[in-house]
């Protein structure tokens, strides 16, 4: 296969004919190989696709991507090399799915609490630095429970503490991940207001917990 | 605070804890900005931070609302390191064919 030179894609692609082809061509093998390459990085297993080959998965994204690249090809505004512009989306494509489908398949937890137990990581001697700790997550706690709006709550501890994607929240909330994003950004607001108003900066917060660390 | 650094990972999976959720709640609340971008804003605006920062740009002066997502949201910041280290390989001229990633694939998936 004849190399077409990067920065030349946008435009042959938007042009007829033989150049179109040599470019799609060159497209097609460049988002082929971004694919096995973050496949390679993010070591999911093959099963977690449902499907029989590394190669099939690939391919079947590597047409997706191109397909989309295709359709937003006049939103590339050329402030960035069209390789990097191209191999977001294909990556954007396969993580937001392989998401989906890890958490699916992740271990159950041996408990259901809400938040996770605390371990023994403070000394035990340490116990002024403990006991603030301790009042000052109560307070984020008592917060988080009768300040939030619902939807913030949920989104604010599936993220946080089980540590779940913001495609999985989006799903679950029957919403996008740019809200999820809002409600976390909204759940954080509230948060850093009302510890303002008690007194107490976030900093101030860093500060007991970096004494407990 | 540096992109190296997103608060939603450092941590080993499975070793979720309160102490590094009250760590992690506690940051993100420092780090919270009145106005932030989205998540669709982001990926829209990686790769332009990418290419900057691989050019040796300041990307945190730059674009420092980008900057500040990053750190804020695991899940953009593991499709940006992806992204760079992509980018990366393309650009040195080191991004193996299909044939390479592919025995690479298969042997793992053996192992």
């Amino acid at each position: 296969m004849v190399r077409v030179a990067a920065e030349r894609l946008p435009a042959m692609l938007r042009s007829g004919g033989p150049e179109r082809e040599a470019a799609s061509e060159e497209l097609r093998d460049l988002l082929l190989r971004a694919a096995l390459a973050y496949l390679v990085r993010q070591q999911y297993p093959v099963e977690a696709f449902g499907a029989d080959s590394y190669t099939s998965i690939a391919e079947d994204y590597a047409q997706e991507a191109f397909v989309i690249i295709l359709r937003q090809l006049d939103t590339y505004r050329g402030d960035c090399r069209f390789t990097t512009w191209a191999y977001r989306i294909i990556i954007n494509l396969i993580a937001d799915e392989m998401r989906r489908r890890c958490w699916r398949r992740r271990p159950l937890p041996e408990d259901t609490e809400v938040y996770p137990r605390r371990r023994a990581s403070v000394a035990e001697n340490d116990v002024a630095a403990l006991a603030e700790r301790r009042a000052l997550w109560q307070l984020i706690d008592a917060i988080i429970q009768q300040e939030l709006t619902p939807r913030q709550r949920a989104a604010l501890v599936g993220r946080l503490f089980e540590e779940k994607p913001l495609i999985v929240l989006a799903d679950e909330l029957g919403t996008n991940k740019d809200n999820v994003y809002k409600l976390l950004h909204d759940a954080r607001k509230h948060l850093k207001r009302a510890l303002q108003a008690r007194g107490i900066s976030a900093a101030e917060a860093l500060g007991v917990e970096r004494r407990c660390s | 605070m540096s992109t190296e650094e997103n608060i939603l990972q450092g941590g080993q999976s499975g070793d979720m804890d309160e102490d590094r959720a009250f760590r992690r709640l506690v940051r993100s609340v420092d780090l919270t900005q009145d106005e932030e971008i989205d998540c669709t804003t982001c990926l829209e605006q990686v790769p332009v931070y990418v290419d900057r920062e691989l050019a040796g740009a300041d990307v945190a002066k730059e674009l420092p609302e980008l900057h500040l997502h990053l750190a804020l949201c695991g899940d953009c910041f593991e499709e940006y390191e992806a992204l760079r280290d992509l980018v990366e390989l393309d650009v040195s001229g080191d991004l193996p064919d299909t044939a390479t990633l592919l025995e690479q694939l298969d042997g793992r998936n053996e192992a």
